[in-house]
């Protein structure tokens, strides 16, 4: 039962890192096709060591841009706590480039993945204080970056009628 | 600050779903669940019990509070009033039992791991448990049951209940070997049972349970009327179309 | 993968239902036609465990299909099926998900993936009894699958399916039957012809047409009327 469970969590993973869908899809199952042949007693983290290092010899293989999100103004229609903003794909995907590669990860496993605080800290390696405190401040981060990237496609929006 | 579910339903909706179809094949190459875990009895259970409607719980509950705090203030012969009950208890307890069969549910769950035979039995099974903890909590607490013996007056309750649950049980598996399946009949038989015992007890009540009588002869109908419901069970059991599953 | 029937027979009484019937079945869709009353859920019954035989064989790899280790890789959709009047469509598939052994957290997911696969993802929080006749299907259809089973058992799936409803139905199983052995019992043949990739033809209890059909071997219908005629 151990591949249901976890395949969800490990393409959700791997979309993060290479936000392609299929590649995604294809890194999920490969991740899955190495773990097979191997006997572990703490399956999910292995199976997130073998997915992270697949990422990284994909993105060593493959610098460029690997994005495929065509419906860029698809929006995700969240009222988000600040100001009735609603949020579009592309400006996520922006402010999630911004952030470093290890607050991007702890904001994947706790709120996409919704591990607990304990299994985070040994994926880790940090602390359990460390943990929190990164979160915090990489939520905070996130919310930053969201809100400018919204006031500035307010502002282009305005420019681009203001021409009209 | 932004709370915590607006974050994950941001970030959960950014992420693409994989397709199923791909993810289907791709579990199933990899090869069948050799080791399924096999359900074990007590999680049958749980699960049943689940899914027992609260009516049942709260019918359980009503009537042990009556005895307990003497509602009804009929002071003669509480143990004889709520013995009268029983049947109508056991009534319950059979539809609410036979609810997969009566609703055509019972199919489905015959090819589920759990099997028609091991859902209707587990579900039959957290009935008569509670049931037969709420007729000892009963026992107990009516008033006027510690003169006459704790276990007499559980033997006079449980009597009548286990009477009426084998008649049904006997007329459910003549209704199945028919092979007539009516909805109606689920619920009509027990009930109608019920009746039956309900005033049988009348005739019943002159010739045995009576208080002058012998606390060891009631044992000893108890005993009898267990033995029964044994054999009940066991040809149930044996039921054509459960055994096979 | 293979399900061997090896003479099965089923007889009430004077009536036989089945009349020593021999086939085997692999990977793929396979179309049992039959008119209403030739024996077709019967058989399918017996495949499923739930109908024991008069006297044959049925086995699945080896593995009887009375057994625990079968109904783990089994799905089966009934001609009718009932639910718990109190029952949402979402708690119809959760309930199921914890008889096949799901814990509750696999049967959330697994629930809502099943539910956008047939399209019942709006409605699921609504009664199951409020549902259309093609929306219950549906909902049958997804029940079958929550064990991604390997052996699929449908009997007369696409009653009171329209006709978006019927292509929907058959795109999904034509793809389930890639990697599954998929039965699907029908008295319309167009139905069949399309998806299945061996047809049995059955009436009385025996089997009086087996094979596979293609395009090029002309209307399926006509030759299933012309078969019996005989």
């Amino acid at each position: 039962m151990e591949i249901e469970q976890y395949y969800d969590k490990i393409y959700r993973y791997c979309y993060f890192k290479v936000n392609n869908k299929t590649l995604a899809e294809d890194l999920t199952q490969e991740t899955f096709l190495r773990f097979l042949g191997a006997d572990c007693v703490y399956p999910d983290r292995y199976l997130y060591t073998i997915a992270k290092n697949l990422c990284i010899d994909e993105y060593r293989k493959n610098k460029p841009e690997l994005t495929d999100i065509n419906n860029c103004e698809e929006e995700l229609g969240i009222q988000s706590g600040f100001e009735n903003a609603i949020v579009d794909k592309l400006s996520v995907k922006q402010a999630l480039d911004e952030i470093s590669d290890e607050d991007r990860e702890l904001l994947i496993l706790r709120y996409v993945n919704d591990e607990p605080m304990s299994e985070i800290c040994k994926l880790t390696g940090i602390s359990r204080f460390a943990v929190y405190r990164r979160l915090k401040d990489a939520k905070s981060r996130l919310q930053v970056l969201l809100e400018r990237g919204n006031d500035e496609r307010f502002r282009n929006k305005d420019l681009a009628e203001g021409l009209l | 600050m932004m709370r915590d579910s607006e974050i994950k339903i941001l970030l959960k909706g950014y992420c693409e779903a994989p397709d199923n179809m791909k993810k289907d094949a791709f579990i199933r190459s990899i090869g069948r669940k050799q080791q399924f875990e096999k359900v074990s009895f007590v999680k049958m259970l749980a699960l049943q019990a689940r899914y027992i409607r609260k009516r049942m719980w709260i019918i359980s509950i009503l009537l042990l509070a009556w005895a307990v705090f003497n509602i009804s203030g009929l002071e003669s012969e509480k143990v004889e009033i709520i013995s009268k009950i029983m049947p109508f208890f056991a009534c319950f307890g059979m539809i609410e039992g036979c609810r997969a069969k009566m609703h055509e549910m019972s199919e489905l769950e015959g090819t589920t791991l759990f099997s028609a035979k091991g859902a209707y039995f587990a579900k039959m099974a957290v009935i008569a448990m509670a049931h037969f903890f709420t007729i000892v909590l009963l026992a107990v607490f009516t008033p006027g049951a510690h003169e006459k013996g704790c276990l007499i007056v559980m033997a006079r309750l449980l009597i009548p209940y286990i009477v009426t649950s084998i008649l049904s049980m006997e007329a459910e598996r003549s209704i199945r070997s028919c092979g007539k399946d009516n909805e109606g009949i689920h619920i009509a038989i027990p009930f109608c049972v019920a009746l039956v015992v309900f005033y049988g007890r009348e005739v019943l009540y002159d010739m045995h349970v009576t208080d002058s009588l012998d606390a060891s002869k009631v044992m000893m109908l108890l005993a009898l009327v267990l033995v029964f419901q044994t054999i009940e069970v066991k040809k149930t059991v044996k039921l054509e179309e459960l055994l096979w599953n | 993968m293979e399900l061997k029937i090896d003479r099965l027979t089923k007889q009430y009484d004077s009536k036989i239902a089945v009349d020593r019937m021999s086939f085997s079945l692999e990977k793929g869709v396979t179309g049992l036609l039959g008119a209403n009353g030739a024996g077709k859920t019967t058989l399918m019954r017996m495949m499923v465990g739930l109908l024991s035989p008069t006297s044959g064989e049925i086995n699945y790899d080896g593995i009887p299909v009375k057994s625990e280790e079968y109904r783990n890789v089994l799905g089966y959709l009934p001609q009718d099926f009932g639910y718990y009047p109190e029952f949402s469509g979402k708690e119809f598939l959760m309930y199921f998900c914890a008889l096949k052994g799901l814990d509750r957290k696999a049967a959330k997911a697994r629930t809502a993936e099943l539910l956008k696969l047939v399209g019942l993802e709006d409605v699921a929080g609504k009664k199951v009894k409020k549902y259309s006749g093609g929306m219950k299907q549906r909902l049958g259809i997804a029940q079958a699958l929550i064990n991604r089973p390997e052996v699929l058992v449908l009997d007369e799936p696409t009653a009171g399916l329209d006709p978006k409803e019927r292509v929907r139905f058959r795109e999904l199983i034509e793809k389930i039957g890639k990697e599954a052995i998929v039965l699907l019992s029908t008295h319309i043949v167009s139905d069949v012809e399309n998806i299945a990739d061996r047809i049995i033809m059955m009436n009385s209890g025996q089997i009086v047409w087996q094979g596979t059909w293609k395009e090029e071997d002309g209307s399926l219908e006509d030759f299933y009327l012309k078969t019996f005629m005989q």
